[in-house]
């Protein structure tokens, strides 16, 4: 029980790796890039 | 000699936010960075529509995928906040977020400060929680245009990190932004004033009540690599610990609760030199389990 404690923190970290990955291969980042790079205007309260 | 664990926290908070915002010739042009960064998350709140910002904040990419026709959930949003949560936690509340830093400049002006009832203080507590699922999770999933895509909810109307970074300073900037301002824009601005005076009479009004970021990572504040730890055989009971934590935490009995930002302000209080921060893989036990076990 506390090996599994000692791992999470680890496991955590490696499965946010295996996610970012996923995520590029799926161009999750690609729409949030032209999210980001474009004036958002519900986030600046306009539309 | 050396400066003040306080001072260094401050010196770190302004480091990371000119660090995340270094584009600050765009304030006065009025337009935004552009640049590949801004595909990845920021571990703070830091609007990527703010004339500054080279990256993009994790809560609006959270919701611009769920409001996409393409992914309810982001795998790649998610894996930015494991990594950062699993690493140190709410230590980005406390150290790495503008919007924090912002608070805290704000709580350092003299003005008498304002007790939050415990019951309701409690109560508020859950909020950011009722927010993170209904404003950033539910409701860009579920309340869809005919196309399949939906709305930011949370950065269209709640938060006022998008309204002072970037909200204000482009619509000074640009007549055709000024032009398009109505109901929405008004509502943004008022939320954000009276953020900014409750700011100043209440610690991080802000990170205690409404933040989902804050929310987020303060499921990870018992399991990240980076803790706080509190010594029971050096510890005297005094207190002091207690009374120096603005965010209302009991240090003794559960210092790695969900709502420590790890300022470090009860590690300085401590006389006993009883807490320190902890890098280890294990999970540090509370004194009832400490005791039950030992």
């Amino acid at each position: 029980m506390n090996l599994v404690k000692k791992i999470i923190p680890f496991a955590l970290i490696a499965l946010g790796a295996v996610f970012i990955i996923v995520g590029q291969i799926r161009h999750e980042d690609m729409i949030i890039f032209s999210k980001a790079a474009t004036v958002c205007l519900e986030c600046i309260g306009i539309g | 000699m050396s400066l003040k664990t306080e001072t260094k926290r401050i010196m770190t908070q302004v480091a990371v936010t000119i660090g995340s915002n270094p584009h600050l010739s765009n304030f006065a042009n009025g337009t935004i960075y552009k640049g590949a960064t801004k595909s990845a998350c920021t571990p703070g709140l830091n609007c990527y529509s703010c004339p500054a910002a080279g990256t993009a904040c994790p809560i609006g990419s959270l919701q611009t995928i769920a409001a996409s026709n393409k992914y309810n959930m982001s795998f790649y949003v998610v894996g930015f906040l494991l990594i950062f949560g699993g690493l140190i936690g709410r230590f980005v509340c406390g150290f790495l977020c503008a919007f924090g830093l912002l608070q805290d400049l704000l709580y350092k002006i003299p003005v008498r400060k304002l007790g939050i009832p415990a019951k309701v203080d409690s109560a508020l507590r859950y909020l950011k929680y009722v927010i993170l699922a209904v404003f950033v999770i539910a409701l860009p999933i579920v309340l869809t245009d005919k196309y399949g895509t939906s709305e930011p909810f949370f950065c269209k109307y709640i938060c006022p990190a998008g309204t002072l970074e970037a909200g204000i300073p482009l619509v000074i900037k640009n007549e055709s932004l000024r032009m398009m301002i109505g109901v929405l824009f008004n509502w943004k601005v008022i939320f954000a004033v009276a953020f900014i005076i409750a700011s100043m009479f209440i610690y991080r009004p802000f990170c205690k009540y409404i933040c989902p970021l804050g929310a987020i990572y303060s499921l990870f504040n018992k399991v990240s690599l980076l803790r706080m730890n509190v010594d029971h055989s050096l510890c005297t009971s005094c207190g002091a610990c207690k009374k120096a934590c603005n965010m209302g935490v009991d240090v003794i009995n559960n210092i790695n609760s969900p709502e420590c930002i790890r300022c470090g302000k009860c590690k300085t209080a401590c006389n006993a030199k009883a807490i320190s921060w902890k890098v280890g893989a294990d999970i540090v036990l509370a004194p009832a389990e400490f005791n039950h076990n030992n």
